[in-house]
């Protein structure tokens, strides 16, 4: 059994995913629930922390792509922090950093939500 | 040239266990820890596109995974019996097209090919054969 867990608490203004484990084509629909639940409760400032993140494959990184869309139409967004440098060289290769914002820690995006909006 | 052999049950929660398989030889192939994740990644992406679309996730199908490796090369080579799709002839996403439209799915062949030195896909009496192979050290131009 794959080992991936994900966790959900509040900061602020922002709603903090922390994942554990490893994210691909396997565990990637355990995600998928986690952040449906989130859309379904209006919570549409998402900030995923990817500090205990082992592995990501292309499955997880579509499940982002999934719901982008639906997030920012909703006023908010899906921005990263945490990331350890074999996490963040896949989001690279495939030039993710241009579709996401992605921060070093994970207060630094909860700053950015707390933000007003223009 | 040494040959190691994995055959798995085509089912997504077997991907943890092929890449630990895969991982182990890597690393005492002499790989960095970066070339491992690298060849981790491409093998994961490969095997999942066999369980889901060659297998259509059918948990009662299987498939071989063999590491072979000779002088400087490392090869993965992955063998299915299900519907084949030569991923040579894939047409990569433009990334920056890709990321406009937001589509999710769709990236594990680019990445393979990114990873990897060399794919090669031979369909060969009812098997699809996909060979990914990764130098040790870069070839000098």
């Amino acid at each position: 059994m794959a080992t991936f867990n994900s966790s959900v608490r509040k900061a602020d203004n922002s709603t903090i995913i922390e994942v554990s484990g490893d994210l691909d084509a396997h565990t990637a629909t355990q995600l998928e629930k986690t952040i449906q639940d989130l859309l379904d409760a209006h919570q549409f400032r998402l900030i995923v922390n990817f500090t205990k993140l082992n592995y990501i494959s292309s499955a997880g990184l579509g499940v982002f792509m999934a719901f982008i869309d639906d997030v920012r139409t909703n006023g908010g967004d899906i921005k990263f922090s945490n990331m350890s440098e074999k996490i963040f060289n896949v989001f690279d290769l495939l030039g993710f950093p241009l579709l996401y914002e992605i921060y070093k820690e994970e207060n630094e995006a909860v700053k950015k939500f707390n933000l007003p909006t223009v | 040239m040494g040959t190691r052999k994995l055959t798995v049950p085509s089912d997504r929660s077997q991907l943890e266990r092929i890449r630990k398989f895969v991982c182990e030889a890597a690393r005492e192939f002499g790989f960095s820890e970066m070339e491992v994740n690298k060849i981790e990644l491409a093998v994961d992406e490969a095997c999942s596109n066999v369980i889901r679309h060659a297998y259509g996730d059918d948990a009662s199908r299987s498939f071989d995974i063999l590491v072979e490796t000779e002088r400087e090369e490392f090869s993965v080579v992955i063998e299915d019996t299900g519907k084949s799709y030569d991923i040579l002839t894939h047409k990569l996403p433009e990334m920056p097209v890709y990321l406009r439209e937001h589509r999710p799915g769709g990236l594990g062949i680019k990445l393979i090919r990114t990873l990897m030195d060399n794919v090669d896909y031979e369909p060969l009496h009812g098997r699809n054969r996909l060979t990914l192979t990764k130098r040790l050290h870069p070839r000098t131009p």
